[in-house]
């Protein structure tokens, strides 16, 4: 499908349209300066809402907390597997979140497909909203490659009068959004939608300079180059910011918990009041928690807080880096922003680079 | 499939061990069948308490069916095949607690088998050097079974293992049964003998020196409390043991036993999916592993 334009005074009738056949998520604020996804009655302008949320949109397809299945106890138990996919639409998903649901998408797929994540993802529509600034000072998006996104939304919004005001002014000011179709989904929701139009040439043409324009206002703050990574990290196992770290990080799990690509679980058992019965759940689990890699009879592979955080930067920037050929890390910022200490991942990185005398980038 | 649903399997035998081991006989409901190589482990479930990785410790049968007569000579079980197998517990978490508590017959929840084992096929026709310390010989008895059973295809087969006591041997009439055996070596040793102890004493490291092998023919499985990895590693490298040549199984706490939960990893290894059974070459680049 073409390039859609969209007038901003029926985005909310766009939201109305898709309420009609499913539960729709959008951001919301949440306290000063706060925002969240949450299911809204009423539509919110996700644009005013600009930081990254409190928790990813992660939690609609990979729940905090959810029932694997229930079951019967006693002489003869019995097992039922739980069910409870619906049709959803996640409303102003930003692209560096968006990556981070398509890396989920490649877990979940890839080896022992898990069918309770995939059915929840085809039910699942997600409706991008492009960034054209810097959301807030923790965010490092354009260092790992996922301000732009090509794929894994159904439709992304662009806002046409964001960045080229003064363009804008010049010509008669219609607000609009540019619609880029990501999907056959995204198309059926438009074209069921009917009030959206092809983009014209003209259209399209401001549509890429407002993209090319929106890149000054990102930087990159790596000190090298992010394929780099991977062999920064295999070399770090004794670098000394490790130790340095220890002495600072609180093991509190924080960054694990706000992090879009974290996917570890817990899993544990929940008895029915009545004793007859139960359900197996699991729980988001992060691997910087002391018990993380505790087993039965009390040892302990990742001991120290150093040990632990080393293994959660190797799995974004080395080893699920290595196997799937991008950081496991999109860039939100979220981990940063949300620590009790202020360990800043870029600080991080950019630490280990300089250790290890390659930064080659200012 | 879903992957975390277990299917349900019965006790059908149970028998004590030790003060802290039972040893249970497990068959599937319903004609599921169930086929595994040695050194594979299970995720079992007791419902209302939660689900555990545990290693099985019974040998699949062969398929050649006068080989399994061949092999039942000098052994104190039958091989496990069709929808059984057995699996040694330890009773030291709430899952193994609750699996203590049951009695034939109880039904469990079962996933798997998971993870590889034991390249035993390529080993044919070489020496075999097994060495198990205190709860390691559960899961090395399977593949210890597996080789006996099919000992024709074998060289010389030694087996070594060590306990804290006496009364901690875990299948002694097993090992005593080995040891009467000619056509294999079976060293048993105690860290603290008491006074009914007439056997060797000592760590099972110093097992290890005696013994004559010919490096470049020898394989060497090891299962043993990550203690031990690091001291019998140094003696089998004494011994000239080229790395590729030594497997060894670790132990970690596999949650979901597919790779997804996390908690088996060791660098960017998932243990239930490239393990639990690695080659020393492949462990000796993994920090964290030994």
């Amino acid at each position: 499908m073409k390039p859609q334009i969209l007038l901003k005074e029926d985005l909310p009738l766009l939201y109305e349209s898709l309420k009609k056949k499913n539960k729709v998520f959008s951001v919301m604020e949440k306290g000063k300066g706060k925002c969240v996804f949450a299911e809204t009655d009423t539509f919110s302008d996700p644009l005013d809402a600009y930081t990254p949320t409190l928790l990813p949109p992660k939690k609609y397809l990979l729940p905090q907390q959810e029932t694997l299945f229930c079951f019967r106890m006693g002489a003869s138990p019995s097992v039922e597997e739980n069910v409870d996919v619906e049709p959803q639409v996640i409303f102003g998903v930003r692209p560096c979140d968006i990556h981070a649901i398509s890396l989920l998408d490649k877990t979940f797929s890839l080896e022992n497909a898990e069918n309770r994540y995939l059915d929840r993802r085809k039910q699942t529509i997600i409706v991008g909203i492009d960034c054209l600034h810097h959301c807030d000072t923790y965010s490092f998006c354009e260092t790992v490659g996922t301000l732009d996104v090509k794929e894994g939304f159904d439709i992304l919004l662009t806002d046409m009068q964001s960045v080229i005001p003064s363009e804008a002014k010049e010509s008669h000011i219609v607000e609009k959004f540019f619609i880029t179709v990501g999907t056959k989904k995204g198309e059926e929701i438009l074209k069921e939608f009917g009030k959206t139009r092809d983009a014209s040439d003209a259209e399209v043409e401001q549509f890429n300079k407002i993209h090319e324009a929106r890149k000054r206002a990102f930087e990159y703050r790596f000190k090298t180059e992010v394929a780099n990574l991977p062999l920064v990290l295999a070399g770090a196992n004794e670098d000394v910011t490790w130790k340095e770290l220890e002495e600072i990080c609180l093991g509190c799990g924080s960054c694990n918990i706000v992090c879009p690509t974290c996917y570890c679980f817990d899993v544990f058992d929940n008895v029915d009041l009545s004793l007859n019965g139960g359900e197996r759940c699991r729980q988001w689990d992060a691997c910087t928690l002391k018990d993380f890699a505790v087993v039965a009879t009390g040892e302990n592979f990742r001991k120290s807080r150093a040990n632990r955080l080393r293994h959660r930067f190797n799995r974004k920037f080395n080893y699920l880096m290595t196997k799937y050929g991008q950081p496991n890390c999109v860039g939100c910022g979220r981990c940063s922003k949300v620590c009790l200490v202020k360990i800043d991942t870029v600080d991080v990185v950019n630490r280990l680079i300089k250790n290890k005398g390659i930064g080659n980038r200012e | 499939m879903p992957l975390y649903i277990p299917t349900l399997a019965e006790i059908v035998q149970v028998r004590r061990l030790t003060a802290l081991e039972k040893w249970f006989k497990i068959r599937t409901k319903d004609g599921v069948s169930f086929s595994y190589e040695p050194g594979q482990f299970v995720e079992v479930s007791v419902f209302g308490i939660g689900e555990a990785p545990i290693s099985i410790s019974s040998s699949p049968p062969p398929l050649n069916p006068l080989l399994t007569k061949e092999g039942i000579k000098g052994r104190s079980t039958l091989p496990s095949g069709n929808g059984t197998f057995e699996i040694c517990v330890r009773k030291v978490g709430d899952v193994t607690t609750a699996l203590h508590s049951l009695e034939e017959g109880a039904i469990v929840g079962l996933r798997g088998p998971f993870g590889k084992g034991f390249p035993l096929s390529q080993m044919k026709g070489c020496d075999l050097l097994f060495i198990a310390g205190g709860l390691g010989i559960v899961p090395l008895r399977s593949a210890i079974n597996y080789v006996l059973d099919r000992r024709d295809d074998f060289s010389n087969i030694t087996i070594l293992y060590g306990a804290k006591t006496p009364a901690e041997i875990l299948f002694a009439d097993e090992l005593f049964g080995w040891q009467q055996r000619k056509d294999i070596e079976c060293e048993i040793t105690v860290d603290k003998p008491d006074s009914g102890w007439a056997g060797k004493s000592g760590v099972i490291t110093r097992l290890i020196p005696p013994l004559e092998i010919d490096a470049k023919r020898t394989y060497a499985l090891i299962v043993g409390p990550p203690v031990m990895y690091k001291y019998v590693l140094m003696e089998l490298g004494i011994k000239k043991i080229p790395e590729a040549q030594i497997y060894i199984s670790l132990e970690r706490r596999m949650k979901c036993g597919v790779g997804k939960c996390g908690h088996c990893q060791i660098n960017s290894v998932y243990v239930c999916q490239e393990g639990p059974v690695f080659s020393y070459r492949t462990l000796k680049f993994l920090s964290e592993a030994i």
